[in-house]
């Protein structure tokens, strides 16, 4: 996978410019205001949190070839369902949940053509370079081992459990916080991670980054 | 292996945001025209159908002048049992909303679950939110008074414009536009004593009916209770206000240390201790709770590691590290907990 963030495209709006009034408001009156279709507001609302949605999206799929298009699905539902979000406060919260809707969605369309034999690419971990991009230059060999033990492991899971492994052990949540963004109860998803993290076992004991 | 120190966000150039920008718009614009292509072929095949769901809808935005209880059968399958002298109207009947006018009097209502359609009864100043459950709704003459029993799902009441989610009513759970929000109220919220007519038989046919027998009328669980107190303080949380959360958990340990919901309490209160009120020593007594739960051990002595640390007290963050270390070699917090208890006070993490 590449690191690029797509080409520019030529016509391109002059939404995201930093519109000084939009920079200064708060995060629940953007949302007020972006919710009653203000433009200003919903750029600013994505300028403000396009880069956490890319990182986060490229974590969830390191390998994929088109994070700029999933960005993009992620930020189209938010503004289509603006009038949903209870708690403005919870805007990035509730971008990742849409994120890892969205990814799920797209693992399970995969792993369905992939069945029916639409498609004959297995799904393969993501080469170390696309892992190596996540993290820090500075980062310490042995998180990047784990880190590609855990990607090496979530090529086998089914989404659910693939999405629960990285939110446990890449994003660094806490049991509670991964069901409340899965949106599935504390004893679901301490059976998925349980049964994700065996498998992360076999895989560290393997080695970490040998054989798939 | 905890990453969050490690992780590196992508640094977009401001042509980058831009095109993604551009995108998202463009990808909004198809959308929409989609969306319209849809309407007008939906439009064009209702109205074949148009005149009987129109009929089938009017046909409940009456109000109810009978002497007896009357059940009303409404086209999405749910169904509306009201009392006599109830001042209700449909005031909305779609496939994707049904909103009812709840001025006076009481209803009980059957509604079968639909996650695409918004079903919502309309108070005086509340709108009481639903997906498929049974509850009853009452409103007095006046209409100031409004107050729900569930018997069955949860309902969500929220401020009339849909805007401000107010709390979640649990089965068993008794709401009343007269009692104070869990984390607003300066005591600990009581039960409030059910004030909804002691509900008699249960329907015997489809009309003449009155309220079916429900435990709506009983004062809510302690389940329920706990569970809408851990609600309360976890939206606290969400929206920043701190203090409110700290209060609803420490409210909720207090009252019902032995619910389920009361080891994640623990460590939501161990955690907001630490990081947003810098008392360490608070947020160990809280985190020592919630590490007796099984699945939140692993969280739980991390954060206590990182309370001891935070304190100063070496000789106590060593044993923490000690436990954590044994209890969980690979755990997700392993590199944390390793690079504490190095002496001076830590800085919140």
């Amino acid at each position: 996978m590449t690191n690029t963030l797509g080409p520019v495209h030529a016509k391109v709006l002059r939404l995201p410019q930093p519109a000084t009034q939009a920079a200064e408001r708060s995060l629940a009156e953007l949302v007020a205001r972006a919710r009653a279709g203000e433009e200003p507001a919903q750029s600013e609302l994505f300028r403000r949190h396009v880069e956490r949605v890319y990182g986060f999206v490229r974590r969830l799929l390191p390998d994929a070839a088109d994070h700029d298009d999933i960005v993009q699905d992620v930020f189209v539902q938010a503004m289509e369902s603006l009038h949903r979000l209870r708690e403005a406060e919870a805007f990035g919260g509730w971008l990742r949940g849409i994120a890892i809707h969205i990814v799920k969605n797209r693992l399970r369309k995969q792993r369905l053509l992939n069945r029916l034999g639409f498609r004959r690419s297995r799904s393969a971990p993501p080469d170390d370079l696309a892992i190596a991009e996540l993290v820090s230059p500075s980062a310490p060999p042995d998180v990047l081992v784990e880190l590609r033990a855990v990607y090496r492991t979530v090529a086998k899971l089914d989404p659910n459990l693939r999405t629960a492994l990285i939110l446990r052990r890449v994003e660094g949540l806490s049991v509670p916080a991964v069901a409340e963004q899965l949106g599935r109860s504390l004893s679901t998803t301490k059976r998925w991670l349980a049964a994700a993290e065996s498998q992360l076992e076999l895989q560290l004991d393997r080695g970490g980054d040998h054989g798939t | 292996m905890a990453l969050e120190g490690h992780l590196q966000e992508p640094e977009l150039s401001s042509a980058e945001r831009e095109a993604l920008w551009s995108g998202v718009h463009h990808k909004r614009r198809g959308l929409r025209r989609r969306r319209r292509a849809i309407r007008s072929a939906l439009f064009v095949a209702s109205l074949a159908v148009v005149g009987v769901g129109v009929h089938q809808w009017q046909a409940y935005n009456h109000r109810t002048e009978l002497a007896q209880p009357t059940r009303v059968k409404l086209p999405d399958g749910s169904s509306v049992v009201s009392q006599p002298g109830t001042d209700l109207e449909v005031v909305e009947g779609t496939p994707l909303s049904v909103r009812i006018d709840l001025r006076s009097g009481s209803a009980y209502f059957e509604v079968v679950p639909n996650p695409d359609r918004r079903f919502s009864v309309m108070l005086a100043h509340h709108e009481v939110k639903v997906v498929g459950t049974r509850f009853v709704v009452k409103v007095d003459p006046d209409g100031n008074v409004s107050e729900v029993d569930v018997s069955e799902g949860t309902v969500e009441v929220l401020s009339r414009d849909g805007q401000a989610l107010l709390t979640r009513v649990h089965a068993g759970g008794h709401w009343s536009s007269t009692t104070p929000s869990p984390l607003t109220s300066t005591t600990p919220p009581r039960a409030p004593t059910a004030s909804v007519a002691a509900a008699p038989e249960a329907p015997a046919g489809s009309a003449n009916t009155s309220y079916p027998s429900s435990p709506s009328a009983a004062r809510p669980t302690e389940e329920a209770q706990a569970a809408a107190l851990f609600d309360q303080a976890t939206l606290a949380r969400r929206r920043g206000d701190y203090k409110a959360a700290i209060a609803g958990y420490e409210s909720l340990l207090k009252r019902f240390p032995k619910d389920r919901h009361a080891s994640l309490a623990a460590l939501e209160l161990g955690r907001l201790k630490r990081t947003r009120e810098a008392d360490p020593e608070g947020a160990a007594d809280a985190l020592e709770q919630a590490a007796k739960d099984r699945a939140l051990n692993d969280d739980a002595l991390a954060q206590l590691v990182l309370s001891y640390d935070q304190a100063g007290d070496q000789k106590r963050c060593l044993a923490a590290q000690s436990r954590y270390l044994a209890r969980h070699p690979k755990g997700v917090h392993v590199n944390e907990v390793r690079a504490s208890c190095k002496g001076s006070p830590a800085k919140p993490r």
